[in-house]
């Protein structure tokens, strides 16, 4: 048998191009860590200040009850669903990148693994407060979702949807925390190693002791796969289960869609994956790592996004046909009011040309796709759409006036509400830069492994990429 | 960009086979993942009927120096991803009519999985098999690694799924055109119509259905190859096994 | 006699996996010798013994328990407070369905965390010798003795394949 010579300590970075020594991955990797960089405590002692105000509007909110918010009948799920529908589709890009590009063993994906789980994590804790905020006496909302009998006989009614709700993000948020925490523990020894004093104490009981044998690795590996593969179907589950919180009831238009599951999970993961390269744009500004997000990663995951905005594309498209299909007078009148009538129209155009017209055509141009300033505005155009997207399927429903009804069109957002929008993406940023000051948000022992795992080969003249993979 | 147009082609045919000869010809069908739901289950057929056939080319044709467990390793986990495409898309569908309860939603139940108003009718039972042939049997069966790390286990589990996929068209086309004529306009389907069975000129269709789409591809089997040779030669071209220190590993090149 | 631990610190991959080669041939006890990386490596690389692991056997379990409490629950808040909503029957299977996947998938993810720690053999109390250039991408090579008779020729096989230092626990 022929074998290719191969000599693993003159391994190359496969789209780097250029070898990166250990040290200096370490160096500028943990230099949130260790290095802590100047702006980062003027900028969280600011989003801090925004935090602090949006709960304090909520408090206000909770005291005043909800007639401070422009709900009321028929309009009773608004701004604070849609934005709850809004983050639990963010949180969708840790496992969509995480575990997919995992299970498709995808090079590209190393160093954006960390930061999607991360946005997992935290967009779901924003979207689990959300429910909260709108039900308006928050501590009521034990009665219907714990299940224990104080003392009144009821048992809260599992066929209800919004019983499923809190089981579904209860199990996904629990869920992608160990994940993320399994995948720190080698990066965390790392810190260890670098660390001294109360920092030092903080990162050895963090990291268990981690010491790096064959058997920890191949833990790591195994475990990640296998982690991958059970969080995927939670993945999945989760916002089908938020989607049938609207598809299963049959008197609002618009509503009681077949397609509502698989629709909002891949609108999900285009918002989602969406926001992870925001969040990349912003890391390589942020913190230099020039050397580590690289235009090539920008240009996979825009690759990604095409295909995904165009299956969400055709989902939109089947769910607006076979909803005029029926040609049910009522469902006709919703639609003829989402498409044609102001404000819906005006809002619709925005929404189509931010959430797919502007940003694909963009992205079919490779220098668009390179472009890291650019690929950051179009992946904000992209949130900006799917957020109205939600807007547009949670509000017209109930704001059409129906017969014998006497109210209608009646909501308009107050400030409060939109204040305590503004909150959710302080409050999101706040945490993330929180974590980034003790956890490193690139994983380094990833990075480092597709420097052992990855060669240039010759074939003729030509020089290319390639990895190993094992035999098992 | 040809695989592109492709697979975009693939999904419009299923759109208009499912809504244009199933949903458009039930009243009150109204499903809009319906389309997605049939690519999707044809998608899994397709693989499985790939499985299979890569089964027989191997044993029949004697090449099984190129053919390896690696194809069949691969290809069955996708099947298995497709095992749980199924059951998701069905169930999407299904607890949207189930906890609707409308005249419309409860005809689908009654209509397309109950097979009758009360009890489980004929058509019924047609669904549960197969569920239990696409999903139940094979999900089970190739959960396991051993088996799908096999040549003999992945063609069980694609020959379940074959037949569970013919039971499951049966349901869905049958039922759909044993609507009667003076009901397709009502508003919804009122009467669950019996169900009508196959006669023996019926059967005999099918098996030659079945026969006039295997004949072609082992007549052309005798003309062109049946592996696409210069992609075997691409793939040792990229692919070689290497010595990584005191392991072995396949180094695998991946040109732009 | 305590047990005591040598670790040799080596630049580079390969004679850390010639020190592990000589310690197989020089007959010391397979196990006792173990290869410490900064960067996972393919299986096998340092010709060592690959670790055996039931780490597939956890989720099978934890999705066991998680689907039979699932089943209680479900069932049994609905049978103690039998109040038909919307038309559905007090055993809602598919309503139910739903939560016991849930649960089982819960169940299954956190016997499989538990069993990634466990199979790690972490959380490890007493990790023993161990240097800190190891993350940043030195080769560590350790050997676990009973007594001290063979100690010599332990730093003499690690000296001699190429270790710049060899530390004692």
């Amino acid at each position: 048998m022929e074998y290719w010579s191969l000599n693993p300590t003159s391994l190359k970075v496969m789209q780097q191009k250029r070898n990166l020594s250990q040290i200096h991955t370490n160096k500028t990797l943990l230099n949130g860590q260790l290095n802590t960089p100047k702006w980062w405590a003027p900028t969280v002692l600011i989003l801090g200040i925004a935090v602090v105000i949006g709960l304090s509007a909520i408090g206000v909110m909770v005291n005043k009850g909800l007639g401070v918010t422009g709900l009321s009948r028929p309009v009773y799920w608004g701004l604070f669903i849609t934005t709850f529908v809004f983050w639990v589709g963010i949180s969708h890009a840790g496992i969509m990148i995480s575990a997919i590009l995992r299970l498709t063993q995808a090079e590209w994906r190393r160093p954006v693994t960390r930061a999607a789980e991360l946005l997992t994590v935290f967009s779901l804790l924003t979207a689990l407060a959300f429910p909260l905020i709108h039900a308006g006496r928050p501590w009521r909302i034990i009665y219907y979702i714990i299940p224990y009998d104080f003392a009144r006989g009821i048992y809260p009614n599992i066929r209800s949807p919004l019983i499923w709700d809190p089981v579904a993000i209860g199990t996904y948020l629990t869920g992608s925390t160990l994940f993320l925490y399994i995948a720190l523990i080698p990066d965390l020894g790392n810190l260890r190693d670098r660390t001294t004093g109360w920092q030092n104490a903080f990162y050895t009981i963090l990291a268990l002791g981690w010491r790096g044998n064959p058997r920890q690795w191949k833990m790591q590996t195994v475990g990640g796969i296998l982690l991958s593969a059970l969080m995927l179907p939670i993945f999945v589950s989760v916002h089908s289960i938020v989607s049938w919180d609207f598809a299963i009831i049959p008197s609002v238009e618009g509503w009681h869609s077949t397609i509502f599951a698989p629709y909002f999970v891949i609108g999900a993961v285009h918002s989602g994956v969406s926001a992870v390269v925001t969040m990349m744009a912003l890391m390589r500004w942020l913190w230099k790592w020039d050397d580590f997000i690289r235009p090539e990663h920008f240009d996979a995951l825009a690759r990604l996004l095409i295909v995904v905005a165009t299956a969400w594309l055709g989902f939109t498209f089947l769910e607006l046909l076979f909803a005029v299909y029926g040609l049910d007078a009522p469902e006709l009148a919703l639609r003829e009011m989402q498409l044609f009538q102001w404000p819906w129209n005006f809002l619709f155009i925005i929404f189509m040309l931010t959430a797919y017209i502007i940003p694909v055509t963009m992205w079919l141009f490779k220098k668009v796709r390179t472009n890291i300033a650019l690929m950051f505005w179009t992946s904000i155009l992209v949130n900006i759409g799917m957020w109205l997207e939600r807007f547009m399927i949670i509000v017209p429903g109930l704001a059409r006036k129906q017969p014998f009804v006497f109210t209608w069109e009646a909501y308009r957002p107050s400030g409060l509400e939109w204040l305590i929008l503004v909150w959710s993406f302080a409050w999101v940023t706040f945490l993330m830069l929180l974590f980034s000051r003790f956890f490193p948000l690139v994983p380094l022992f990833e990075q480092k492994e597709s420097q052992v795992f990855t060669d240039d080969v010759k074939i003729g003249r030509a020089s290319v990429p390639a990895i190993i993979r094992e035999i098992d | 960009m040809f695989g592109t147009f492709y697979f975009l082609i693939l999904i419009f045919v299923h759109f208009l086979f499912s809504s244009d000869f199933a949903m458009g010809i039930v009243p009150g069908w109204r499903d809009a993942i319906f389309p997605m739901y049939h690519s999707i289950t044809s998608l899994q057929g397709g693989l499985a009927a790939v499985i299979a056939s890569l089964w027989f080319i191997r044993r029949y044709f004697k090449l099984e120096k190129y053919i390896h467990i690696d194809q069949f390793w691969s290809l069955s986990r996708l099947l298995f991803a497709t095992t749980l495409l199924w059951i998701y898309f069905f169930y999407s569908a299904f607890i949207v009519f189930w906890y609707g309860r409308g005249g419309a939603d409860k005809a689908w139940i009654d209509l397309l999985v109950r097979g009758s108003k009360e009890g489980i009718g004929p058509m019924g039972w047609v669904f549960i098999f197969a569920g239990i042939f696409i999903f139940i049997a094979p999900w089970w069966w190739l959960i396991w690694n051993s088996v799908r790390r096999s040549i003999n286990g992945p063609i069980i589990a694609a020959s379940l799924i074959l037949i569970g996929i013919m039971l499951d068209r049966v349901r869905i086309f049958v039922t759909a055109w044993s609507v009667p004529t003076e009901h397709i306009h009502d508003k919804y389907l009122m009467i669950i119509p019996q169900t009508s069975l196959p006669s023996g000129l019926d059967i005999m269709i099918i098996i030659g259905g079945i026969c006039i789409g295997l004949l072609p591809i082992l007549v052309i089997s005798r003309v062109i190859p049946v592996v696409s040779i210069w992609e075997m030669q691409q793939f040792n071209l990229l692919s070689k096994p290497v010595k990584y220190m005191k392991t072995h590993g396949v180094l695998v090149a991946k040109p732009d | 006699m305590p047990k005591q631990s040598l670790l040799g610190l080596f630049e580079k991959a390969d004679p850390a996996a010639d020190a592990m080669d000589s310690f197989n041939e020089a007959g010391f006890k397979l196990g006792s010798f173990d290869v410490l990386t900064g960067t996972p490596y393919p299986e096998g690389a340092f010709g060592e013994h690959v670790p055996q692991h039931r780490l597939f056997r956890f989720p099978a379990f934890g999705a066991i328990i998680g689907f039979t409490l699932a089943i209680f629950l479900t069932a049994g808040t609905q049978i103690a407070y039998p109040l038909v909503t919307g038309g559905k029957p007090i055993l809602s299977i598919f309503a139910m369905l739903i939560i016991m996947y849930e649960m089982t998938m819960l169940s299954g993810v956190l016997a499989t965390v538990v069993g990634i720690i466990f199979e790690s053999r972490l959380p490890n109390l007493d990790p023993g010798v161990y240097d800190k250039r190891i993350t940043e991408g030195m080769i560590g090579v350790v050997i676990t003795l009973d007594d001290d008779s063979r100690k010599k020729d332990a730093e003499d096989i690690l000296k001699k394949s190429g270790a710049f230092e060899v530390k004692y626990s």
